[in-house]
């Protein structure tokens, strides 16, 4: 009886080991090639490394705070620049209000400001502004936008004296594209031209800028 | 009775052993020889994606090291080698911030167990405060794109690029680290380096 036990045991033990081996094959490379499928078109977006489009997606509107360190009579600028791009889309994607109590230097607080910044690093003093977007997986989740006023200065629309000074709508156009995810676009008409000179005004979004927020927005 | 039941174990044990071996065979067949997308390649191709497989990235606290065995036999026939690391989750004016490492071949050739390349991670800080973002050695130089000193220091970055220049250059890119490495992303992390 207990010689029987005992090769039943060993039946088992060589039955497990038969499983076991079968286990250790699952993935076969080939099966991999769902990494092409990462890739898509990026529509002059900022892409992941996996090549998903960065934006806010269903959170839009995005929402800037005018910090207290931008001086007050450029808010009717930057106000226009945001609804420039909401008017362009025919839907509300930026929203900008003024907040004097809101803190004065930027980071990673989930909270997108807009910061004068009378200070700039030494070695991109050609830079008019900066705008800086962090994500989660394709997902925006802060903005902020400096304005370099240590090398620059700037004209608002309405004013006659624009000799050597940068057009601020235009240049916050511009830094509201990045906020929504959009990269530079090489294209005449787009407001996403990297160069910006001084005098110029460059005050509305181009077909191709809408176009390129109709595949996130 | 019980002499049959001995032979009958002795003839299930010959019988398991000759599926563990079969199984195992088949394996290694699958993994070697019989992935579809390597044998559709072409012989270039094949040679490419086997310099690719030998990628090893690996992180300590101060340093981040690619490895690869080929690098001394590569280094026979190229000049430079050059390591792009972009970081992750942050764009300045819609472009990823990078690092490039570029290292001279001449150390490597002859030497077969120089297979790393070696980038400090005190690097990524000191770049973004010099004017000029390089740091410069005889056989070495590390340069960065949009890494401020006014910014945080992005912590999150992978390896995307490997370039060998000389006479018939190549480049692996993102895409074709992450194909031929289905299970590696050569991510790492900037954490005390950073301070």
């Amino acid at each position: 009886m207990a010689f029987k036990r005992h090769i039943s045991i060993l039946f088992g033990l060589a039955l497990l080991l038969l499983v076991g081996c079968n286990r250790g094959f699952i993935l076969k490379l080939g099966d991999q090639d769902i990494f092409a499928f990462g890739s898509v078109d990026s529509c002059n977006f900022v892409q992941n490394e996996l090549g998903a489009r960065i934006s806010w997606k269903s959170s839009v509107p995005a929402h800037f705070i005018i910090t207290s360190t931008v001086p007050a009579d450029y808010d009717q600028s930057i106000i226009n620049a945001a609804n420039k791009w909401n008017n362009a889309k025919r839907m509300t994607v930026i929203e900008v209000h003024r907040d004097n109590g809101y803190p004065t230097t930027a980071g990673t607080d989930r909270t997108n400001g807009i910061y004068w910044m009378q200070s700039w690093d030494g070695s991109s003093t050609k830079e008019q502004g900066r705008t800086i977007i962090k994500w989660d997986i394709s997902k925006i989740k802060d903005a902020d936008i400096k304005i370099n006023a240590k090398d620059f200065r700037f004209f608002k629309e309405s004013e006659s004296d624009k000799a050597g000074k940068i057009s601020l709508e235009s240049l916050m156009l511009h830094e509201f594209g990045h906020a929504l995810g959009l990269k530079h676009i090489d294209d005449k008409s787009s407001s996403m031209q990297p160069y910006l000179a001084a005098g110029v005004s460059r005050i509305s979004t181009g077909d191709i800028d809408i176009n390129s927020l109709n595949c996130e927005y | 009775m019980k002499k049959w039941l001995v032979v009958f174990f002795v003839f299930d044990l010959i019988f398991v052993g000759l599926v563990m071996y079969i199984t195992q065979k088949s394996q290694r067949q699958i993994a070697a020889d019989s992935n579809p997308y390597y044998m559709s390649l072409e012989d270039g191709q094949k040679k490419k994606w086997d310099f690719v497989k030998t990628f090893l990235l690996v992180q300590d606290p101060t340093k981040v090291v690619f490895k690869s065995d080929l690098i001394p036999a590569l280094c026979e026939s190229y000049q430079m080698i050059e390591l792009k690391y972009v970081a992750l989750k942050v764009a300045y004016a819609g472009e990823n911030p990078y690092v490039k490492s570029v290292f001279s071949c001449a150390p490597f050739r002859g030497n077969n167990s120089a297979i790393e390349l070696v980038t400090q991670l005190s690097y990524f800080t000191e770049l973004a405060k010099i004017e000029s973002h390089e740091i410069k050695t005889d056989t070495q130089m590390h340069s960065s794109h949009l890494l401020f000193a006014d910014e945080e220091i992005p912590t999150e970055w992978r390896l995307a690029e490997v370039t060998v220049q000389g006479e018939s250059a190549f480049t692996v890119s993102t895409a074709e680290l992450d194909k031929v490495h289905t299970d590696r992303r050569f991510y790492f992390e900037l954490i005390s380096a950073t301070e």
